[in-house]
């Protein structure tokens, strides 16, 4: 996996004092280098801003004097301006190798450094050439180092906290020092992710240029730590915390994107590609390490021993691994990838038949993601065969008053009802998601049979209510915000399940008042629709129903713009 | 009256010589006793010595089992006799071998089908279903009850069946049908054997705690009702220790103070649940009442 590009947009964000200049010495550091002196602003430095020694295989050291300069550097770099690279470099080998390198330094070989963010422009590179060959005349080395060099030295070298800067930097490392424990890792990350979008007061009044310039940098800066962790993870052989925080990543930016008016920015757009294509390939390294596990349940009991527990991890990853083959619809990923996940997640079905039987409400969600994902592979035949085994599981609990999913979602709850018989099933079964969300499935492929089932279930619902979430448009920045998830849509309580499916799919999309259209949402029509997917998994709340059915329908998930 | 009746059936029961013909004859009258009492289950508890002695004899419990299991007019005495030979056979480390010549085939299938159904020690299951498949090698019905049959033990109790027909030194091991099962498991066993250990699985501390405090309480649970039917409780006295294996009691024998030392042994025996009921207990049950009804038309 390469974070190159996410490490190449935060150190191209690092253009103010403090930044770069900061961060090369701990770079320095960790390659082994002796850092002499650093940077100070208001003092001559006779072109040199860093000083550091290093001693070779043989023991023999080697002075090193480093310029630096940010961004791209053209032609006219070369000479004059703020960025001009001649005089440092002459006043490097000339004044500070006479007359300030100390004295114990001295005779010793000398090689002057030009550190920049960005890139030495082809136009310059000739000019440069002449310099290095004056250099050389003089018995010492010039060389250039830019994004190309310094980010697979970064990503070697010093891929932890010391990276930041300053904002989030603790929350960051409380998160790879308890990486371990992917709950607290996660946890901790999200302030972190906090920290970092957590712009101050004078920034809002600021021109729109700037306020552009500082979200982009806070993007890189929350990019660079998803990418730190991720490493970490990979690292501390636990990727479950990468992958969660993956999730949250990418909500967030785009929530963030929303709320700037920068959801359509070009630049955005390329580091949210770049999270995106992290969190895809720690995905894939993710199950390719689990799958074998995953699919043995003499296994995972052993991991998860309670039927609670086991059923928690079940759905889990059936939500994850849907939402997986989503992302790879709506990005226009190829068809032998979408294949193999598709594969992969029918195994998944087949090897654990509590996918069809929902512990707690909630895990409708992830049902219905799953669902979502086989009809956006057109696999109508899977769809149609867990729906109908799910309507018959659970006609079964209702006729047996046990075993029904627990609305409120707690697992203290579940282990009462499911397992110690502490609870009144019905008790903790008053309001179900599970229902209307099936209605909408049944009606988006069709199914008046699986809707004359569900129909025929309502004697046994009497007293329950049927709960059809709509989302509002606030939905999309709702990540991060101090907002509670009941003020971002309305719901529905169903009075009956449609006996066909014209008149259900009818009902589905009846938005009541409250809540948006599919239309409202800035995302609609684009790949990035499928956020809706990642923020129900991650804020648990049901699938808008306009989303299932856009799942099933016959138009194409991609949209116009392939992103991964 | 009852109790001449019941002792006279102990009395054939516990015998030391077996005749095929007068069993029958005993097990029938003991079925019929148990029907002509106004509550079967009281009945079946108060006729507990001679069940105890039927699941103790396999040649009393084939005949027994095959009558009562699979017929639903008998059904609470075939539960007490599952009941009795599952607790029986629970720490046994061997496959339970019957022979089931004399029984009708219809019969010794369906009961292997209720026996495996019943949730019953592997040991026994597991010895009906290969007797069967030994005693019955030309019946497609029987060969077709234990593919299903072995296939669901090997899938539900995993760990005891390969034990079982690992450890077993029977002939009954010999069998194709348990060679087959014995490499199938062999095999799953190597390749979990080779996966990792996984942190991305493991369970949250909110997880932890709470399966915690429900192996505690259900602990306690198992403590407290055994204590409560035990008859230890009325001869002995109870003392617990938190720190030591090796303990002394002091004793006042009037004005003399004894000691006597004694050393805790731990006892305990591990049982297999079925893997379904924690994967999906719902779905674990359904299985079990499909398998109870037979083999599959």
């Amino acid at each position: 996996m390469s974070l190159q590009l996410i490490l190449t947009h935060y150190l191209a964000s690092l253009r103010e004092r403090n930044e770069l200049d900061a961060l090369l010495p701990e770079l320095l550091k960790a390659m082994g280098h002796s850092v002499q002196s650093r940077a100070q602003t208001g003092v001559p430095q006779a072109g040199v801003d860093l000083l550091s020694t290093q001693a070779d295989a043989e023991g023999v050291e080697e002075v090193f004097l480093w310029i630096l300069k940010f961004g791209d550097l053209g032609r006219g770099d070369l000479h004059s301006g703020q960025q001009a690279i001649e005089p440092s470099v002459h006043e490097a080998v000339n004044e500070y190798v006479r007359n300030r390198l100390p004295a114990d330094l001295a005779g010793k070989p000398v090689r002057v450094v030009v550190v920049s963010n960005g890139v030495l422009k082809q136009e310059a590179q000739s000019g440069f050439a002449a310099l290095t060959k004056y250099v050389g005349e003089k018995g010492h080395r010039l060389e250039f180092w830019g994004m190309d060099q310094l980010t697979p030295l970064i990503e070697a070298h010093l891929f932890d906290e010391a990276l930041l800067l300053a904002q989030g930097k603790s929350d960051l490392r409380a998160a790879l020092a308890g990486i371990e424990e992917s709950e607290a890792a996660v946890r901790r990350f999200v302030r972190f992710l906090n920290t970092c979008f957590d712009a101050p007061a004078p920034e809002r009044e600021q021109a729109a240029a700037t306020r552009r310039r500082l979200f982009l940098k806070r993007c890189a800066a929350a990019a660079m730590g998803y990418g730190v962790l991720t490493v970490w993870s990979i690292a501390e052989n636990n990727l479950k915390p990468a992958v969660i925080v993956g999730d949250s990543v990418l909500v967030r930016l785009w929530a963030e994107a929303v709320k700037a008016g920068l959801a359509n920015d070009e630049e955005f757009c390329e580091r949210f590609a770049a999270c995106l294509r992290v969190h895809l390939d720690t995905l894939e390294s993710y199950y390719e390490k689990i799958m074998p596990t995953l699919l043995l349940p003499r296994v995972l009991v052993g991991y998860r021993p309670n039927p609670v527990v086991y059923a928690q991890l079940v759905f889990e990853e059936l939500g994850r691994l849907a939402t997986l083959l989503l992302i790879a619809q709506f990005t226009g990923a190829p068809t032998a990838v979408r294949g193999g996940i598709h594969r992969v997640l029918k195994e998944f079905v087949g090897a654990h038949t509590v996918c069809c039987r929902p512990v707690f409400d909630d895990h409708s969600i992830d049902l219905s993601l799953a669902l979502c994902a086989l009809l956006g592979e057109d696999d109508v035949q899977s769809a149609n065969s867990i729906l109908h085994n799910t309507i018959a599981t659970l006609k079964i609990a209702l006729r047996q008053n046990a075993y029904l999913p627990v609305d409120t979602d707690l697992m203290e709850d579940a282990m009462a009802t499911h397992v110690m018989g502490t609870a009144q099933p019905r008790e903790l079964f008053q309001t179900s998601t599970l229902v209307p969300m099936l209605a909408t499935v049944a009606a988006a492929i069709g199914d008046d049979k699986a809707l004359g089932q569900l129909q025929a279930l309502a004697p046994h619902l009497e007293g329950v209510t049927l709960e059809r979430w709509y989302p509002s448009k606030e939905l999309e920045t709702f990540a991060g915000s101090k907002r509670g998830l009941g003020d971002v849509g309305a719901s529905r309580a169903l009075a009956e399940v449609r006996a066909t499916a014209p008149a259900e799919v009818e009902a589905s999309l009846s938005i009541p008042e409250g809540a948006s259209k599919r239309d409202d949402f800035v995302w609609c029509g684009s790949p990035l629709e499928v956020l809706v997917a990642l923020s129900a998994r991650l804020h648990r709340h049901p699938l808008p129903t306009w989303f299932i059915l856009h799942c099933a329908s016959d138009a194409p998930l991609a949209g116009d713009a392939p992103l991964a | 009256m009852n109790d001449n009746v019941l002792f006279g059936l102990y009395d054939k029961l516990s015998h030391s010589t077996r005749d095929a013909a007068q069993d029958v004859a005993t097990l029938d009258a003991l079925a019929q006793w148990v029907k002509t009492q106004p509550d079967a289950d009281h009945a079946v508890e108060i006729a507990h010595n001679c069940i105890f002695e039927i699941a103790k004899s396999p040649a009393l419990f084939v005949p027994a089992v095959t009558r009562w299991l699979a017929s639903d007019e008998h059904a609470a005495l075939g539960r007490a006799l599952v009941d009795e030979v599952s607790v029986r056979h629970l720490a046994t480390s061997t496959i339970v071998p019957y022979d089931m010549t004399d029984v009708p085939e219809s019969d010794a299938i369906l009961a292997a089908f209720r026996l495996c159904a019943s949730g019953n020690a592997p040991a026994v299951s597991l010895g009906w279903v290969l007797s069967l498949a030994r005693d019955l090698p030309e019946s497609p019905h029987a060969q077709k009850a234990v593919s299903i049959l072995l296939s669901y033990l090997a899938e539900q109790l995993p760990s005891a069946t390969h034990r079982l027909l690992r450890l077993d030194n029977s002939k009954l091991k010999d069998l194709p049908v348990a060679q087959q099962t014995l490499a199938r498991l062999d095999e799953v066993d190597a390749i979990i054997a080779q996966l990792p250990e996984l942190r991305e699985l493991a369970m949250t501390s909110a997880m932890r705690l709470a399966h915690a405090s429900f192996k505690r309480s259900e602990n306690r649970d198992i403590q407290r009702s055994a204590r409560e039917s035990s008859v230890l409780r009325y001869l002995a006295t109870e003392f617990h220790f938190k720190y030591a294996n090796r303990t002394t009691i002091e004793m006042a024998l009037g004005d003399l103070m004894h000691e006597t030392s004694m050393t805790m042994d731990a006892h305990h025996l591990s049982m297999e649940l079925p893997l379904s009921e924690v994967t999906d207990p719902l779905y674990g049950k359904l299985n079990r009442m499909r398998l109870a009804k037979g083999l599959p038309k």
